[in-house]
């Protein structure tokens, strides 16, 4: 029995399963040593380990600066790329199933972009009230979000329409919202910087604070759709056999699709627009061990977690002292794996 | 093979009316399907044949009128309890996702399964009935992608069979198949209706096949039922001059005397 294709997707789940936490912890070590400060090893596991007992170093190991670095600038950015990836991954195999189409992901369609300008609009327009406190940009960026959503499904008809037009649509969007965050930044010169973080995404004003609501976030967004992997496995199936065999279709369309774009939302305000995560992550998993949402999703989260810091360590490393927005390593790596879904797509189609 | 009229329905269209958009493609339908019976549903391109069933399974809405499902108004069912009644086969219902052949079968157990549990040993010797019963247990951790078209209609068949219905619904079951699969399934979803008392009702284009296997034809045509009863009530050289414009004669079967309708081409 093992040798058969549902046998060996079983038997790939665990090896991925296992493989990629292994890489996640691994990275996540050589991630916490790099940088322009140097620090070794055995320094980063020590100040780890006393952070974690409360204690204070007592034997010099290691610099009181050193143990900042570590425990208040890169631990917490390291954590929130994972973080970040596993719920863009999440958010793009939800997309994807969705919208019946395996190009479709947040990123592409604009709902990103959407969120983007949402909390460009609101934080620059001083729309949020202080007492938002750390929760005023990652609601406004799901409202800006949900409207493009809105927006996407109205036009897109609930899912009737062709891979390409939907896609085309998403391009649209992303034009449209471009252009409006471009007038954004000519209005506010001052805040250039900031328009440009939320556009091109990164990972360097992480702290402990902006963790924990993003990480609260992704677990009231991402709990409930781990639960729903059957309804999404359903929506993969034509609408009559999906309808037929119990599923509200439009009802649960909608509240996916809700949900999705929260998740996605919130890393947006808190990180910037990162692209092509929701899509690498789902579609290397898919590969591996086939299209079921119980596995793929949890799967996806990992991937994608060990993509996102994987490129985050690259941008902010490779270029020297200089740091790289992680949206460009990601779109570098990702655009290419779009291009080549597209054309699979299109030669399928005409088959 | 009796005549069913006075017989119990397992489904009844009451008054439907409706269509597409402003196109009206329905004008008063009324019809009743008898329960553990096989009724094929005829007609040319466009009848709405399909329509109709998918005002069944609530794919659709009618705009007035109302289907009756074992006394449910179909309307005031929620999807997962109208899907515990009545279970379809799609047209095209085949996925082109790599799921293996039981992962997909076990699709048909939604409407029974609870939210945060897996399958219960119920789903699972449902899924292990279906399966057996479609012959394609020997199959189940294939991919569905890498089947002939034949087996992947036993899948969609074992799909809507493990729904655990008394209903099942299938529209154009055997369109792409090959004489021999098509001989396969029909005969398959006879002894389902023999065997195990299922109602089976098939949208068909093969008169042939209409004639040997179904109790119960219902010939539409644009959006209005022309006749029901027997096949031999309804199949006759006039009805399907008048409603699929083609003439027929009638032949005797050699093997087994039966009078046989043979279109001319």
């Amino acid at each position: 029995m093992e040798s058969t294709a549902g046998g060996l997707q079983r038997k790939l789940t665990l090896v991925l399963i296992i493989v990629t936490s292994i890489l996640i912890v691994a990275l996540a070590f050589v991630s916490v040593m790099m940088g322009p400060a140097e620090i070794s090893p055995g320094q980063a596991l020590a100040i780890i380990a006393d952070s974690l007992r409360h204690g204070v170093s007592t034997d010099g190991a290691y610099s009181a600066s050193q143990a900042y670095i570590v425990m208040n600038l890169r631990l917490p950015r390291i954590l929130s790329a994972l973080v970040a990836g596993a719920v863009l991954a999440v958010s793009g195999a939800v997309f994807q199933s969705v919208f019946r189409n395996p190009m479709a992901d947040p990123y592409v369609l604009g709902i990103s972009s959407g969120a983007s300008f949402g909390v460009a609009l609101a934080s620059l327009g001083g729309m949020i009230p202080a007492w938002a406190g750390s929760w005023g940009l990652p609601v406004s960026a799901w409202l800006g979000a949900m409207a493009t959503a809105a927006l996407i499904m109205f036009l897109a008809g609930g899912g009737g329409w062709s891979k390409t037009s939907l896609l085309l649509t998403g391009v649209a969007m992303n034009y449209l919202l471009s252009a409006a965050i471009t007038l954004l930044m000519y209005l506010n010169q001052e805040h250039l910087d900031r328009v440009l973080f939320w556009t091109l995404g990164s990972f360097g004003s992480s702290d402990w604070t902006k963790l924990s609501v993003m990480a609260a976030f992704a677990v009231v967004t991402c709990v409930p759709l781990l639960s729903m992997h059957r309804e999404l496995d359903m929506m993969l199936l034509d609408e009559t056999t999906a309808t037929s065999s119990g599923l509200s279709t439009r009802a649960w369309r909608m509240l996916l699709l809700a949900i999705a774009t929260a998740s996605v939302a919130s890393v947006v305000s808190f990180c910037g627009v990162i692209g092509f995560i929701g899509l690498m992550a789902p579609h290397l998993v898919r590969m591996t061990i086939g299209p079921g949402h119980k596995r793929l999703l949890p799967c996806s989260m990992i991937v994608g977690a060990f993509l996102m810091l994987l490129s985050d360590t690259l941008a902010r490393t490779v270029m020297g002292t200089t740091e790289l927005p992680v949206g460009v390593v990601t779109s570098i790596a990702g655009a290419p794996l779009f291009i080549i879904l597209l054309r699979h797509t299109i030669s399928r189609r005409r088959r | 093979m009796t005549h069913p009229t006075q017989e119990s329905n397992a489904v009844r269209f009451n008054h439907l009316s409706g269509g597409y958009g402003t196109k009206v493609l329905f004008h008063d339908v009324r019809l009743d399907i008898p329960a553990g019976r096989f009724t094929s549903i005829i007609g040319p391109n466009g009848a709405g044949k399909s329509t109709l069933l998918k005002y069944l399974v609530k794919v659709l809405l009618p705009q007035t009128g109302t289907v009756y499902i074992a006394d449910h108004d179909v309307s005031t069912l929620r999807q997962r309890l109208l899907a515990r009644h009545v279970a379809m086969v799609a047209q095209n219902g085949t996925s082109d996702y790599e799921f293996t052949v039981f992962d997909s079968v076990a699709m048909g157990r939604y409407a029974h399964i609870k939210r945060f549990s897996s399958l219960t040993k119920e789903d699972r010797d449902s899924i292990e009935y279906a399966l057996e019963a479609t012959g394609i247990r020997t199959m189940r951790d294939k991919l569905i992608t890498e089947l002939s078209g034949g087996e992947a209609q036993r899948v969609l068949l074992a799909r809507a069979l493990c729904q655990d219905t008394d209903v099942i619904a299938l529209d154009e079951p055997i369109n792409h198949l090959d004489p021999f699969h098509q001989r396969d399934i029909m005969r398959l979803l006879r002894q389902l209706v023999d065997r195990n008392g299922l109602t089976v009702i098939c949208v068909l284009h093969a008169l042939d096949a209409v004639q040997v296997f179904s109790d119960h034809v219902v010939l539409m045509h644009e959006g209005r039922i022309v006749a029901t009863g027997t096949p031999r009530q309804v199949l006759t050289p006039r009805s399907l001059k008048e409603t699929y414009r083609i003439d027929v004669h009638e032949v005797t079967d050699p093997a087994t005397g039966a009078t046989l309708l043979l279109p001319t081409w």
